[in-house]
């Protein structure tokens, strides 16, 4: 079988990124502290990976504030959300070619 | 990468879905505490006010009170006690478990599981409130049961899938007691006492505490 690498993603080749999506994908937004809690990882890597996400358009940040403190929330896109399925098609076909 | 790396990543990934959007804290021993609680509620209020369990009049068998000054606020006050411990100790015991899971238990999940109760629950509430001032003291218990049951069922979408079997359960006894007023109370005690117990039992067996 030969490999049909053009879904595969290179944004979401890094684990973390990919973890965000996922979280993403099946919630509406989600807070950066409660990813952060998720994800168990510092506030400087999940700053950084966030960051490049957004960059790649695949998520949008909404800043809130809740008692004068901020929130800021981050929501997945349709382009983010489209990367992740295809990303995930081409992880799957990965494997399948190793059987 | 390699194969290996690509399904642990899938797992990770899954986990994480799974995680991120169910609040899954709550505990299995809060719901036999619960349960517990209102057996011994339930017979308090049969024992103070000298309820016989069954009596056939003329239109056929009924609870009656025997005796008692003012049963209506003997049975709001137990009521509302009875719903004070119940809240502290779930809220407690899922305090508890989230810690041990090393997880917030004030996460997204969790927001959205208080938001999607309080509806039916405040609705709930109203209903029961009215009822009391208009004096249909009967439907005090079976109005509880329905809107708890309804909450539990919206409550499903981000916990256990057993809890949706409950919050059913919980409604069509609720129903039955409607149709079958006089017996609230003991609809009510297998309802929020027996059910509650079943419940935990099985997530204690399921899922581990």
């Amino acid at each position: 079988m030969k490999l049909d690498l053009s879904l595969y993603d290179k944004v979401l080749e890094n684990r973390i990124r990919l973890q965000i999506m996922s979280v993403l994908m099946v919630n509406e937004d989600y807070d950066f502290n409660s990813l952060k809690e998720l994800l168990d990882i510092t506030d400087g890597n999940l700053a950084s990976n966030l960051k490049s996400l957004e960059k790649a358009e695949y998520i949008e940040v909404i800043k809130t504030f809740i008692d004068r403190k901020p929130n800021t929330r981050y929501r997945g896109t349709e382009k983010g959300r489209k990367a992740f399925r295809d990303h995930l098609v081409a992880l799957e076909q990965l494997i399948n070619s190793g059987r | 990468m390699n194969q290996d790396d690509v399904l642990k990543d899938l797992s990770h990934i899954r986990s994480l879905m799974e995680k991120s959007t169910k609040f899954i804290s709550i505990s299995g021993w809060s719901g036999i505490l619960v349960g517990v609680y209102t057996l011994v509620a339930v017979s308090f209020l049969f024992w103070k006010l000298k309820m016989s369990w069954l009596r056939f009049g003329s239109s056929g068998p009924t609870l009656v009170y025997l005796e008692s000054a003012s049963p209506v606020r003997i049975i709001v006050i137990t009521a509302v006690l009875l719903l004070l411990v119940s809240v502290i100790t779930a809220v407690y015991m899922a305090l508890k478990k989230a810690e041990k899971a090393g997880q917030s238990a004030w996460n997204p999940a969790s927001r959205i599981l208080l938001v999607s109760v309080a509806a039916p629950l405040l609705t709930g509430g109203a209903v029961a409130v009215l009822s009391l001032i208009k004096g249909y003291y009967f439907a005090l218990a079976p109005c509880f049961l329905v809107f708890y049951g309804l909450a539990l069922y919206s409550g499903s979408r981000v916990s256990f899938k057993e809890l949706r079997v409950l919050g059913i359960l919980q409604v069509v006894l609720g129903l039955l007691a409607y149709a079958y007023m006089p017996f609230g109370l003991l609809f009510f005690a297998l309802g929020f006492g027996v059910l509650h117990i079943l419940y935990g039992a099985v997530i204690i067996k399921k899922y581990g505490g």
